[in-house]
This record gives structure tokens, sequence and C-alpha cells, in this order.
């Protein structure tokens, strides 16, 4: 055995337990809203921006017709934080099924840091699909 | 009409023969043969027949070139693990009659085949070996005194305790099979005897933990629970490694200490 002693993979061994507890629970919330909830001929893009700028959530049920008006910025971060839960939680996975494969456990280090850079960009990519949703703030913020 | 007695149902053992049993049995010599292949053999049985019984019937009485590493015969020793039927068993513990027929025994999967049944367990040993799996107190007891062990202690270490080494349960780990410098389930279950023997000392128990806490440690366990279920001792070396991850992480979120 290795015992170089390793000051992150407890914390990570957490945050990978933390992070698949969390996912359940908002993926469940997820699958609710965009799959049990709202209808495939719901899904318009007015429908779209309406939940994600303003958490107004329009479709059908088998109950019947369902209108739910939340509080804008708790749908705003559950969508966030799906997507950071996700990303490390699926980026730390595979990075961990590579790094016990005794073949490449001499790229450890560009692995590394080919993954943390790879999940940051995705991260960026995501929230900036999710700001286009939101009127540039550069075309409402007026500094006059 | 049909009598009770012909209506019973046979068993899926004797279902095709109450006397005989066929055993598909792995033949292996490195410097002698190019692949590995399976001979048959049909052997009479007899109530309570262990693989082990039926693989020394055969050697004795049908092919003498059949290897096979044995020794106490009462699941004791470890000698004897072998891949049968699809699961990692004792021999001398696993009847012919409940696992099927025909019964199709291999050597352990994942470890170097030294002839037939018998495996290279060297680096098993290492990995054993790798967890200090001996008894290391922080201090010396005074003259005439004993290293005492309350009862609570012993029962929490109980579970692990039987432990014989055959190496089944490393040999069902995923992880195992490809990380070298994990120890795997059979290492990481002493490991945690002696993690949780209270005679060993905090500082001892600290020093352990974070030993096993390097990065190829006891965070490398997916959880899979293959070791529990094949361990011929009802050992669970998950649950132990959970239960030291747990603790290690604990350590961890008290920082303001």
């Amino acid at each position: 055995m290795s015992t170089k002693p390793s000051k992150t993979a407890g914390w990570n061994w957490f945050l990978q337990r933390a992070t698949g507890v969390a996912l359940v629970v908002l993926l469940g919330f997820h699958f609710a809203v965009e799959h049990f909830i709202v209808g495939a001929h719901h899904i318009t893009a007015e429908n779209t921006v309406e939940r994600i700028t303003h958490g107004l959530i329009q479709g059908d049920h088998v109950l019947g017709q369902i209108t739910i008006n939340m509080p804008a910025f708790l749908y705003q971060a559950s969508a966030i934080l799906l997507l950071a839960f996700s990303i490390f939680h699926g980026m730390y996975g595979v990075y961990n099924i590579l790094m016990e494969q005794d073949a490449l456990k001499k790229y450890r280090q560009p692995l590394k840091y080919f993954f943390i850079v790879f999940s940051i960009a995705l991260f960026i990519q995501g929230v900036l699909i999710f700001l286009a949703f939101f009127e540039p703030f550069w075309e409402i913020y007026d500094p006059r | 009409m049909a009598t009770t007695e012909e209506t019973q149902k046979p068993d899926a053992a004797t279902a095709t023969d109450e006397e005989t049993a066929t055993l598909e049995v792995f033949r292996y010599v490195p410097e002698e043969d190019d692949e590995p292949y399976f001979e048959t053999f049909e052997i009479e049985t007899f109530e309570g027949m262990t693989v082990l019984d039926a693989l020394i019937k055969i050697r004795d009485e049908q092919d003498p070139s059949l290897t096979i590493r044995h020794s106490c015969r009462m699941a004791r020793c470890g000698s004897d693990a072998v891949y049968i039927n699809g699961t990692q068993r004792l021999a001398c513990n696993t009847q012919v009659r409940e696992v099927g027929d025909p019964v199709k025994v291999e050597p352990l999967p994942r470890f170097d085949v030294i002839r037939d049944l018998v495996v290279e367990m060297n680096e098993f040993y290492d990995r054993m070996e790798s967890v200090e799996p001996w008894f290391q107190p922080d201090h010396e007891p005074e003259t005439g005194e004993e290293y005492l062990q309350s009862p609570e202690n012993r029962r929490n270490i109980d579970t692990v305790l039987d432990c014989i080494w055959c190496g089944a349960c490393t040999s069902s780990c995923s992880p195992a099979a490809t990380d070298s410098d994990f120890p795997g389930p059979a290492a990481l279950a002493k490991a945690y005897r002696f993690y949780k023997d209270e005679r060993e000392g905090e500082e001892t128990r600290k020093r352990r933990l974070e030993m096993l806490e390097s990065s190829h440690g006891i965070y490398r366990c997916h959880t899979q629970f293959n070791c529990t279920e094949v361990c011929p001792k009802g050992i669970s070396p998950t649950e132990a490694i959970m239960e030291m991850s747990r603790d290690a992480v604990k350590e961890k979120l008290r920082f303001w200490r």
C-alpha cells in the first residue's frame, strides 16, 4: 500500500458522498418539475424563461393543470447546485476510476489538472447558459 | 394415480443423477500449456461430499497430476479457496450436491495461477503485511501486568478475528483487481482489528488511521459488498472499512481541536 499520507482524500471521499445524497434530492426535484409535471407540450421557450427567471412552473399532472409559483431564487439555486454537484460527483468519480488502474498512475498529475480545468470550464459554460435566460446585466445596468 | 413420492420434485442437485456428479475442472500448467482448458470428470458422490473430497477423489482415482492446495479440510486454514460455479468458496466447506450439476471449479480469479487450482499468494500476503497486522502498543505495561482488554472492546473486534487469510474477498474485490496499491478487504479488515484494539493506545490508533487514509487506502472501497458476500467466515470487511472511513472524516471535521 502506498503509505504516503493524503490530506485531501478524506475530504474528497466525504464530498463525493455528500454530493451523491444531494443529487438524489436535486435530481428528484428536477425530474418532478421537468418530466412529471410539465409535459412535453408545455416545454416552450416562454415557459422555460418563466420557470428560470420567476420560478413559475406550469404544466400537466394526472390530477390536472398545475401552476406552482415558487420563489425564483430557490429554483435558480437548485439549478446551479445541480450543475455544480453533478460536475464534481461525475468528474471525481471518473478520475478515481482512472486512478485505480495501475497503468494510468504515472499520469496522475496531468489527469488531475485536466479534470480540474475541464470541470471548471463545464461549470462556467453551464452558468453562461443559465445567465442567457436573463437580460444581460450590461444592458440593464445604467451608471448614470 | 401418482403417489406422493412420485409427484415430489427432485431438487436441482439430484435431478440428473443421485449417484454421480460432473466436475469441470480448470487445468493449466504455465510451463507446458499454451492456454488454460477445462477437463471434465465424472465421479460417484455421497451425502455430504465436499468439492475438496471430490477433487481429492479425482486426484486419487483418475488423474494424479490434478493440483490443489489444501490442509485442514475443516474451513480453518483457508488454503483451498477456489472459484466454484462463479463464486469464491472454500472447497472443503462446499458440498457437491448444494452447488448444482455440473460443478465448475476454477482457481481464485485475479490471482496468478501456479498450476491448475493453485494460485500465487505472495501478492496477497504483501497486501496483508502493508497494514502492519501485528500488535503495537503505545506503552509497555508495568512489570508483571498484562495487556488488559475490556469485554466490550473484545466484542467489537470479534467479527473480524475469524479471518483465515484465504483470499476469497480480495479475489472478489474490483478495486483490488486493478489497483495494486489498494490493500484489499482482507488487509483492511485486519487493520480494523488492530485499529479498534484499545490495548494499543491512542497514539498508535491515530497513526494507523493516518496510514490507512493514504490516497490508495480505505477511501478506495467501492462499497460493493462483494467481499462480504463471499467471505466463508461471515466477516464483513466493507462495514469495517466504512467505519474506519467515517472515523477518519469525523477526525477531520473536528478541525478546531
